[in-house]
């Protein structure tokens, strides 16, 4: 027995023999049912008073360890759980002070046992319209990869009403196409073996509508507008905000809030120190609008996000009526947003409250490795994190079913714009009635008049998890995707120019707020399109159509400027990845970058104007030098991973540096190469014109589309 | 063929008529509910008597729970010679005080007399033939107006004093006859009886809300459908189409029949009746006086063979349908149940 004293140490000698015990018996050295030497014999071998070692052995006799009878040597009984894990806790201090010493930092410490330590890990998105699952497994080289991905209908309707079921399906599917058993008589296989099983299971929902959300908050323009921004970045749809100064008399509220069923209210106001009164009020108004929930008769979950003078007083008003919790102020001083604690309350929230209602998430949210996100929650933590590391400025959408989600990582600022009723099956009629049946048209190179294509819409509207069938069917979600992400955009700029300013008061600022304009065509606007480094889609649509199709969506939805990289993400993986990226950063990164982005194109597209067929820019790839002239539309094919390319714009053409400056940039090459696109700008498609843009990116494409 | 369930409940409380195992019929009521509305009043004590906002407890004359009549006295301040008081503007219960925004809020509560409709003749109040009414009027008809709130006022000695006839009640104005000066206000009140929609026996009472129903027969969906349950017989008051259902058609039937089931219609067609319900994907009952019910869904599309010959089985028998629905999570499809 291996007991050691350090006598110079403040540590007394009972305490340090108790320890060296324990660690004896957690490091299997002394087993269960092993004798300890007397009392006698101990303190003898260790030069300590006997007193010592009976204070040691009762310690212990105290707390479990031993058990000692009259007349014989104390035994070992074994560890309780709460001393093993006290005793792990100080090992790993030790320990973590030891590679400190060498430089490494304690988040290096464990994304690397993490990984190590992970076989299988099993992702679901609950959509809308389908259930999306992704298994990810450790190869034999001991990189964790994408296994497999498998997408079954969303089991919400009347009939099956549980969304478990379709998860199930999902994960059925799954099995059937990697080959690794990850079920067993319908309950998840945990931890992994060799062949089966998964370590962690992670899920992500935007199902039954998703999160909706009323905010209310003091002032239209800095608490409500904090409010409904927090609701934005936690994966919120936003049904209405309500503030003091909101035009509404205190009846219309009420009586606008009955009509109401959101899931959560966010309350806040007041910033610290001030007064409490108003944002007390806004709580009554609330209490007696007797607002009341989606699914039956229970409390609202409320999150209060004001003053915290006001904390005592709204929790009076209004704990009776709803299930009140208290975070944070999301504005503790005018020019200073806190949304972070909120955001996560409001999640928190989301996986125990909202979604336990829904049917069949009861079983999802008992099973998870940790708390359900909301899909577009996911999504927004990847994002932030992926630029924050690689300093890259980012522009992402998802179009889905009932909306369309756009983030900007840009400057370290992230934002999410949520445009509701934008979507390619719910919103679908909404979508065309906001763009136009004539802008959906004209991108369609096929006969249609305007009644056919309303019943069109209308059917894949009511047949929302269908896939196209047919040609017509094909084209009218090319046309439709392309006004989809027109408006987004448009909608994404107003409220993301807000947040990139400094939100300070001052007759500058609110000036200028009077006079922004928006430019994006010009690069003037405060989101400059020309400093955009990368554009990814994601979306069933993007997913089920061809990926000449996706380009082709993305390129003439964005009318990109300068030059951006274009990547899909056709496995829907953002939102597995960005639930897995909240545990484990690292590993959440590593996937999103090696598995999940695939590559399409780079577009360069400088801007400027000058008469049609002037050379707009030459570009240099590999040393071959290629004149671009204004109007033209054309593919270089790559067959590299990465190459260097060089811009040099004409004295009339801004390539990202300024007018005439070159640029240079090492870019991924993507199936389709680089696309110089100097076509006039907003592009005017005519069908002719269509085939003959779709033929430059198809031609010499080795027959891949 | 298979047991069927529906779930008839009120939107609020009500009162139930029936009892488990009773047999009813598609038309027996079998809740009824009376809902009135009673609004919060929301009253700024501290600001009425001018004191600081947490010390709005140590003026009320009322405590939580107490019933106080419109105009009572509810807080009282004297201030030297002065006394300042607050009165409340509603019948009602004292529901919550706030000392953080010193204020408190008032839950109206309705007695019967004040449902209405009453008959306010304002000719003789205003000492005016009844067809001068006319111009003195403050509201018309559909118009809401408070208690003591003013339904027509004249003016006298050229304007130095008003005279006025005020409303007894809170309530909706719902007649006024100039040929006699009455001016009949009633309170709005949600009245809704509950049916049995389909025939069977009473399988469950759910207590002040209403029952479920069990029948046995064959249950159908729609794809979309437009306006509320209706009940009838098959091929008389509710008809099957095998091809589109065309505008004029449809004109044609108004009145004539309670619904119809086809394979589909065209969106063009039904545009100004439809097209907002169609846009949201949420349908529900209408004025039309029809209930459709499409089988395929939108365009030029037939009906499928297995539901023309249930056509050819079930006609003559009776049938409910409901044309409500709800594209979005909940889905609710179209419903068509034919009792067996």
């Amino acid at each position: 027995m291996n007991i050691k004293i350090d006598f110079d140490s403040h540590i007394p000698l009972y305490q340090q023999v108790t320890d060296n015990i324990i660690a004896l018996i957690a490091s299997g050295q002394l087993r269960v049912g092993e004798e300890l030497p007397s009392v006698r014999n101990l303190s003898s071998r260790l030069g300590v008073n006997p007193a010592t070692i009976v204070r040691a052995y009762r310690n212990l006799e105290n707390i479990g360890v031993l058990n000692t009878r009259k007349g014989r040597r104390s035994k070992v009984v074994g560890l309780p759980n709460g001393i093993k894990k006290e005793r792990l806790v100080e090992l790993y201090r030790d320990f973590l002070l030891e590679v400190k010493k060498v430089g490494y930092t304690e988040k290096e410490v464990l994304d690397t046992v993490s990984n190590h330590s992970l076989n299988a890990i099993l992702t679901i998105d609950v959509g809308s319209t389908t259930t999306k699952s992704i298994l990810f497994k450790r190869n034999s080289a001991g990189k964790m990869v994408f296994s497999g991905f498998n997408q079954s209908k969303t089991t919400v309707e009347t009939r099956e009403e549980d969304v478990w079921v379709g998860i199930l399906d999902s994960i059925k599917g799954l099995e059937s196409k990697t080959g690794w058993k990850i079920l067993k008589n319908g309950k998840l296989l945990s931890p992994s073996l060799v062949d089966s099983g998964v370590d962690l299971f992670f899920a992500t929902s935007s199902a039954g509508g998703g999160l909706q959300m009323v905010t209310v908050g003091l002032v239209k323009f800095y608490t409500a507008e904090s409010a409904e921004r927090t609701a934005l970045g936690a994966g919120a749809i936003v049904m209405d905000v309500f503030s003091v100064d909101d035009e509404r008399t205190t009846y219309e509220k009420i009586m606008e809030l009955k009509e109401l069923r959101p899931d959560i209210i966010l309350l806040s106001g007041g910033i610290e120190g001030g007064a409490i009164s108003g944002v007390v009020q806004l709580g009554e108004v609330l209490a007696a609008s007797e607002i009341r929930g989606k699914f039956g008769d229970y409390k609202i979950p409320l999150v209060y996000a004001g003053n915290s003078n006001g904390r005592e007083f709204i929790s009076i008003a209004l704990k009776d009526r709803f299930d009140l919790s208290i975070t944070e102020n999301i504005r503790p001083i005018l020019d200073e947003e806190n949304l972070s604690p909120a955001r996560r309350e409001i999640t928190r929230i989301f996986m125990e409250h909202v979604m336990k209602r829904a049917p069949g998430y009861e079983k999802l949210v008992d099973r998870v490795s940790s708390p359900v996100l909301p899909t577009p929650g996911a999504v927004f933590e990847l994002l932030s994190k992926y630029s924050e590391y690689n300093k890259k400025h980012i522009l992402a959408f998802d179009i889905g079913g009932a909306t369309t989600d756009v983030f900007s990582a840009y400057n370290e600022t992230v934002v999410r714009t949520v445009s509701a009723n934008i979507g390619m099956s719910y919103s679908l009629l909404q979508t065309i009635d906001r763009a136009g049946l004539k802008n959906v048209i004209k991108w369609m190179p096929l006969e249609i008049n305007e009644g056919d294509l309303e019943n069109l819409a209308t059917n894949k509207m009511i047949s929302s998890t269908s896939l196209p069938s047919n040609e017509l069917e094909i084209e009218m979600e090319i046309a439709v995707a392309k006004e989809i992400l027109k408006i987004a955009l448009l909608d994404h700029k107003k409220l993301a120019e807000k947040s990139y300013e400094e939100d300070t008061i001052t007759i500058e600022n609110l000036i200028k707020e009077k006079h922004r304009k928006v430019e994006w065509d010009t690069g003037r606007s405060e989101l400059n399109p020309l400093m955009i480094d990368m554009i990814i889609g994601s979306g069933g649509i993007l997913s089920h159509q061809k990926r000449k199709n996706a380009l082709e969506i993305m390129i003439d939805g964005f009318e990109a400027k300068g030059t951006t990289e274009f990547y899909v993400d056709s496995a829907f993986m953002m939102p597995h990845l960005g639930v897995l990226s909240s545990v484990n950063p690292a590993l959440g990164l590593e996937l999103f970058e090696r598995e999940c982005l695939v590559p399409l194109a780079t577009v360069v597209s400088p801007i400027g104007r000058d008469k049609l067929g002037r050379v707009a820019f030459t570009i240099i790839v590999d040393n071959e030098k290629r004149e671009v002239k204004v109007g033209d539309f054309i593919r270089i094919p790559l067959s590299k991973d990465t190459v260097e390319i060089k811009v040099l714009p004409s004295k009339r053409f801004d390539a990202g540096k300024g007018k005439g400056i070159p640029v240079r940039k090492v870019i991924k090459c993507g199936q389709f190469g680089i696309i110089c696109d100097m076509r006039s700008k907003p592009l005017n498609p005519t069908p002719e014109g269509i085939m003959e843009w779709r033929k430059v990116i198809t031609e010499d494409n080795n027959g891949k589309d | 063929m298979a047991k069927i369930r529906k779930k008839r409940v009120l939107p609020f409380d009500g009162k139930i008529l029936v009892k488990e195992g009773d047999r009813v019929k598609p038309d027996t009521i079998i809740a009824e509910m009376s809902y009135l509305g009673e609004r919060p009043f929301i009253v700024d004590i501290a600001g009425r008597l001018n004191i600081d906002l947490r010390e709005i407890e140590n003026y009320l004359t009322k405590k939580i729970g107490d019933y106080i009549e419109v105009r009572d006295t509810i807080a009282v301040r004297h201030r030297m010679a002065v006394k300042l008081e607050a009165h409340s503007p509603v019948s009602g219960i004292l529901e919550s005080i706030s000392p953080a925004s010193g204020n408190i809020v008032i839950r109206e509560k309705v007695n019967k007399e004040e449902i209405g409709p009453v008959i306010v003749n304002c000719a003789e109040e205003l000492d005016i033939p009844p067809e001068k009414l006319k111009s003195l009027l403050n509201k018309q008809i559909g118009d809401k107006i408070e208690k003591g709130g003013v339904i027509a006022s004249k003016s006298l000695y050229a304007g130095m004093k008003m005279d006025y006839c005020k409303s007894p009640i809170f309530g909706e104005v719902v007649s006024i006859d100039l040929k006699t000066g009455n001016v009949i206000i009633k309170r709005p009140v949600d009245e809704r009886k509950m049916n049995a929609f389909i025939p069977g026996i009473v399988k469950e009472i759910i207590p002040k809300r209403g029952a479920i129903i069990e029948t046995e027969g064959e249950l159908f969906n729609g794809v979309f459908g437009f306006g509320g349950e209706e009940y009838g017989t098959l091929g008389e008051e509710i008809i099957i189409l095998e091809s589109p259902l065309r505008r004029n058609q449809f004109e044609e039937y108004k009145g004539k029949i309670k619904g119809i089931i086809t394979p589909s219609i065209n969106v063009r067609e039904f545009g100004d009746l439809f097209g907002e319900e169609i846009k949201k994907g949420i349908t529900k009952d209408n004025d039309t006086g029809i209930t459709i019910i499409l089988m395929k869904g939108f365009g030029e599309k037939k009906l499928d063979i297995e539901i023309i010959k249930k056509y050819g089985e079930f006609k003559g028998r009776l049938i409910a349908i409901d044309g409500r629905t709800q594209i979005r999570a909940g889905a609710k499809r179209p419903e068509i149940i034919i009792p067996l």
